[in-house]
């Protein structure tokens, strides 16, 4: 009788040791997840493209990139650049316009667009926006 | 029971935490995106700001510079009042280093009529007044009442539902010479962003 009662006490502790096990493993893969997907804030992440963008446009235009890219209307090369300075994961499109900016976004994915104001080049006056539309290739 | 305390708190501390997170977590991430999108819309102000300097340069390699460059401040923030629905003023002042007379266009992208008054040290006259229409602008004469040296002009008017005043000089001398001095006024959703500034440039 005594064996009896001690075989169900074990059992009974296996039992508890189980279920703490159990909710412990509940709470760390919880825990595990939770942290996992506060690294990359999807709201956030249109607004970080923007500050890339613009950051890329912003580079071109010290270089003296940019003015030119802008005067000869040249999108071709302006997009390699800007490919070149942004990370891979994000996808392009630009336009070297004065009013009326088009582009080929996908309309299925958040696009972020930024522009960039051009008044010259050398001894020419211009009016132009460089505006520069990004998305998340993944 | 022992054991399932252990479940039961287990559910209540994911709970608790969840809803922790998502309260903080929901902050964190609007406070970032306005934070970003002010700290853009702030660059795109000082993009406005160079590219009138930029203008005022391009100016003075022209024949007439004091045209052209009230041509150009008109015609960019005639540009940028469309596309980014922008507020501009902007005064450009021109000593033509020949004779002691000078002149100050001013332009008026602020969205509606305001009364504009310019005021000179050592000028004739000391004062000058427009009363300029949304996307106008006019230009004031003066004669300088001193051969070389700087003339101090203060300028007054309204914006919002205030009145601003500013100070910018300009340099009387047998040179050429042009200020320029903006006040342009980006807006987005939800907020503005403000830049001022003053540049010369004397050939």
């Amino acid at each position: 009788m005594a064996g009896c009662s001690r075989r169900r006490g074990n059992r009974k502790g296996y039992i508890y040791m189980l279920e703490v096990v159990i909710a412990v493993s509940i709470i760390l893969v919880f825990i595990a997840n939770m942290f996992l997907s506060a690294q990359t804030p999807k709201s956030s992440s249109l607004e970080l493209m923007k500050r890339q963008g613009y950051e890329a446009l912003e580079y071109l235009d010290k270089t003296g990139e940019l003015r030119y890219l802008a005067y000869s209307g040249n999108e071709v090369v302006l997009e390699t650049r800007l490919e070149e300075l942004l990370p891979s994961s994000i996808s392009l499109d630009t336009d070297i316009c004065t009013t009326s900016c088009t582009a080929a976004v996908p309309a299925s994915v958040p696009v972020a667009a930024v522009e960039y104001y051009i008044s010259g080049y050398r001894d020419a006056f211009l009016i132009k926006k460089v505006k520069l539309w990004m998305w998340s290739s993944f | 029971m022992k054991g399932q305390m252990f479940l039961i708190g287990a559910i209540l501390m994911i709970m608790g935490t969840l809803l922790v997170f998502n309260v903080v977590g929901v902050r964190t991430i609007t406070e970032e995106s306005r934070y970003q999108d002010a700290k853009l819309l702030n660059r795109q102000a000082s993009n406005a700001v160079n590219e009138y300097r930029y203008g005022l340069v391009l100016a003075a390699l022209q024949q007439e510079s004091n045209k052209s460059a009230a041509d150009y401040a008109a015609a960019f923030s005639s540009f940028l009042r469309n596309e980014a629905d922008s507020r501009i003023f902007y005064a450009v002042a021109y000593v033509n280093g020949t004779t002691q007379a000078y002149s100050v266009n001013v332009g008026n992208y602020l969205g509606r009529k305001i009364n504009v008054t310019l005021n000179a040290t050592d000028s004739t006259p000391s004062s000058a007044f427009a009363y300029l229409d949304d996307r106008k602008n006019s230009t004031m004469h003066f004669l300088s009442g001193i051969s070389s040296g700087m003339i101090n002009l203060t300028l007054s008017y309204k914006k919002g539902g205030g009145s601003v005043q500013e100070r910018f000089s300009v340099n009387v001398s047998d040179k050429r010479y042009m200020a320029e001095f903006v006040d342009v006024t980006m807006i987005d959703t939800g907020f503005t962003m403000n830049a001022k500034e003053v540049f010369n440039r004397t050939w």
